[in-house]
């Protein structure tokens, strides 16, 4: 009876267990998603402004081709300037390898 | 005598009263055993320094190896950017082409006569010239932020190597020294204090040339701001050319103008 008892006991904790872990589960794969929706690749950001780009001229005058050349002006600049943070991280993305150096050694501990 | 001190006071203590109250030289008998143990820590110290000049040099340079991958992976990953970069701005002039001969066929569609069939055919070319102009101030702005980057990123590469190379013979320098000295029988306490110093020094300064280093982030914010200054400077000769083939069309059709303004 006793061991009965004991197994309904455990099974019950594993059972609150598994339940733990899908909710925990839940949370992480919730909080990637929300972070990779915030944090679109600069491509990704590129393409979106090219796409939104609406042509608001009438076809077959010379402000249209004005408007469709412009326009792909300033999607080339948004794709040359969107990498601009990440050229600027791997720029000092050796920094920190070339810091470890001066902790090489903890010269108080000779 | 011997029984009171040692009633009156721990063993230890009553034994050095004892042996100091004896003569001069039992002094050097009680002392002895603490000389011989600093002797020995110090034995250990200079019998165990080639090892940890060896551990400490196997560290410096795994720690170097790192700073070389570091850069080959820095390397891949702005090649990977300017790849990118090239096939977006590639895939973007290939559609905008095609959305500027459509809309080069609408204006030809206006064109009722020669001259002014003429004149369209003038007003495209006049367009793509335009076209391919602003393209390559572009790209020429976009190769000299690449450029300026890449030989900041050279330069500061170099600098920083020259002090890690600084470092590195320091620290090799200082253990050489106190084996040296260890080997020339100088007091170790001696040899290690000059050690600790030596490496101390070698460290702050590497750690000190290190801040003084160019910030090579702002380097790549201000070729940034170079690039779009070009970028905007061909965009206002891009204007200009794109007014005045707007205007020569316009006047060619005369006062048709008003169908392809």
């Amino acid at each position: 009876m006793q061991v009965y008892k004991s197994d309904r006991k455990q099974a019950g904790v594993a059972v609150f267990e598994v339940l733990a872990v899908v909710v925990v589960l839940a949370l992480v794969v919730g909080a990637g998603m929300y972070v990779a929706h915030k944090h679109k690749t600069p491509s990704q950001a590129a393409s979106n402004t090219s796409n939104s780009q609406t042509v608001t001229t009438k076809p077959g005058t010379t402000a249209n081709v004005d408007q469709l050349v412009e326009q792909a002006a300033s999607s080339e600049q948004t794709s040359a300037s969107s990498y601009d943070t990440q050229y600027q991280q791997a720029a000092t993305s050796s920094d920190s390898a070339m810091s470890n150096m001066g902790g090489a050694y903890n010269d108080s501990s000779f | 005598m011997t029984q009171v001190f040692r009633t009156a006071a721990s063993a230890g203590t009553a034994l050095a009263v004892v042996l100091l109250a004896a003569s001069p030289a039992s002094a050097a008998v009680l002392h002895s055993p603490q000389l011989a143990d600093t002797t020995n820590t110090n034995g250990a110290f200079c019998t165990g320094l080639a090892s940890k000049a060896n551990a400490i040099t196997s560290k410096l340079n795994g720690l170097n190896s790192k700073v070389g991958d570091a850069w080959k992976n820095q390397d891949t990953k702005l090649s990977s950017l300017a790849s990118e970069t090239d096939q977006k701005i590639a895939s973007s002039r290939t559609a905008a082409d095609t959305k500027r001969d459509n809309a080069f066929k609408q204006l030809e569609a206006k064109a009722t006569t020669d001259s002014e069939k003429t004149a369209v055919q003038t007003y495209e070319a006049s367009v793509n010239q335009a076209v391919t102009t602003r393209r390559n101030a572009y790209d020429a702005a976009r190769s000299a932020f690449r450029d300026g980057v890449k030989n900041a990123i050279l330069s500061r590469r170099s600098t920083m190597s020259s002090q890690a190379t600084t470092f590195m013979d320091a620290t090799t320098s200082a253990f050489a020294t106190a084996e040296s000295s260890c080997s020339a029988g100088t007091d170790s306490t001696t040899v290690r204090q000059t050690l600790i110093s030596s490496l101390h020094s070698a460290r702050q300064t590497f750690v000190s040339d290190r801040q003084s280093d160019s910030k090579v982030g702002d380097t790549v914010k201000q070729l940034a701001a170079t690039r779009n200054a070009a970028f905007k400077a061909a965009d206002q000769a891009f204007q200009t050319s794109l007014q005045n083939a707007a205007a020569t069309l316009k006047a060619a059709f005369g006062n048709q103008a008003s169908s392809i303004d």
